[in-house]
């Protein structure tokens, strides 16, 4: 490759506009024996890139990726099933024990106050009533 | 995974078993059936509103009665008109006598009035009447602290002797 020409495929290489066969091309050059000393800096730049193609994953690689995605024992579908219904159950305790039997009849304290007096009354009257038979 | 389906069932009957528990006691249970039965007709006065009671205006109310509602927590009166005996009896057959224990009972020609107790540590929790004559049944729960005596007292207007009766009736209970 002349000089001229490589000085032009350097300028576009680090503008980022080479292609794959540019730097190749770069690459085989700078890879020879006839680099200007100048270059000398470039020579090892290219190398660095041809080393680093080099690299192969090592075998511990896919042993530690193996082990990243071997199968964990997981709760099984009846596990979920479980907690399933122990949270169904414990809902459903919870919304029983609000329903029906406890809603107020009246929201008016006065009337709730009435009602109390009037159930007192007819309660103590009864248990009067059990305790006077003959009356 | 035979084994965890047998697993899940025994879990499942376990969950709803502990469900209807929860409403297990005799009155709980007979609310429960007929709250929403047309023939009935309930009262419930939940702790929250027993709350609010303190804010009203208490200046009429005799202080026997004041003093009786303000241990209550809660009341709950399921009354009817229709077949009154057959649901006395049904109500009885749904006490558990093994909660509750009991106080008075009133059998004769017209009157059937029951009086039952859950007692602990000498504090009666609840207080529960079933009541039936030929005009109504009724089913009253009290629950907090409940002073018989204090009870008895409120219609002592009417019966004087009432309270030393009570007393006694206490005693040959215990």
């Amino acid at each position: 490759m002349e000089r001229e020409q490589v000085v032009q495929l350097l300028e576009k290489y680090w503008q980022a506009e080479t292609t794959v066969e540019e730097e190749k091309m770069l690459a085989e050059y700078f890879r020879g024996a006839d680099v200007p000393l100048e270059w000398e800096s470039y020579r090892d730049i290219f190398s660095f890139y041809a080393q680093e193609a080099e690299v192969k994953p090592g075998k511990e690689l896919e042993e530690r990726i193996m082990e990243r995605v071997r199968p964990r024992p997981r709760l099984g579908a009846a596990w979920w099933g479980a907690a399933a219904v122990i949270v169904l159950g414990l809902g459903l305790s919870l919304y029983q024990r609000d329903k029906p039997t406890m809603k107020d009849t009246y929201s008016d304290p006065q009337q709730a106050l009435a009602a109390v007096q009037k159930a007192l009354l007819i309660a103590s009257k009864n248990m009067n009533k059990g305790l006077h038979p003959l009356k | 995974m035979k084994m965890y389906k047998k697993l899940l069932i025994v879990l499942g009957l376990l969950f709803v078993g502990f469900v209807s528990r929860a409403q297990d006691d005799a009155i709980g249970k007979f609310f429960g059936k007929y709250v929403e039965d047309s023939r009935f007709s309930v009262i419930s006065i939940s702790p929250r509103m027993f709350r609010l009671l303190s804010k009203v205006r208490w200046d009429t109310i005799p202080a026997d009665i004041r003093q009786t509602v303000s241990k209550l927590q809660s009341l709950r009166i399921i009354s009817t008109e229709t077949t009154p005996y057959v649901f006395y009896k049904e109500a009885l057959s749904k006490i558990d006598m093994k909660e509750y224990e009991e106080l008075i009972t009133v059998r004769d020609g017209n009157d059937n009035i029951r009086f039952v107790i859950k007692e602990n540590g000498g504090i009666i929790h609840e207080l529960l009447m079933i009541a039936a004559d030929k005009d109504g049944f009724t089913m009253m729960s009290f629950v907090g602290d409940i002073d018989l005596d204090k009870l008895a007292r409120l219609s002592a207007s009417m019966d004087i002797k009432g309270l030393e009766d009570l007393k006694n009736a206490k005693r040959k209970n215990k």
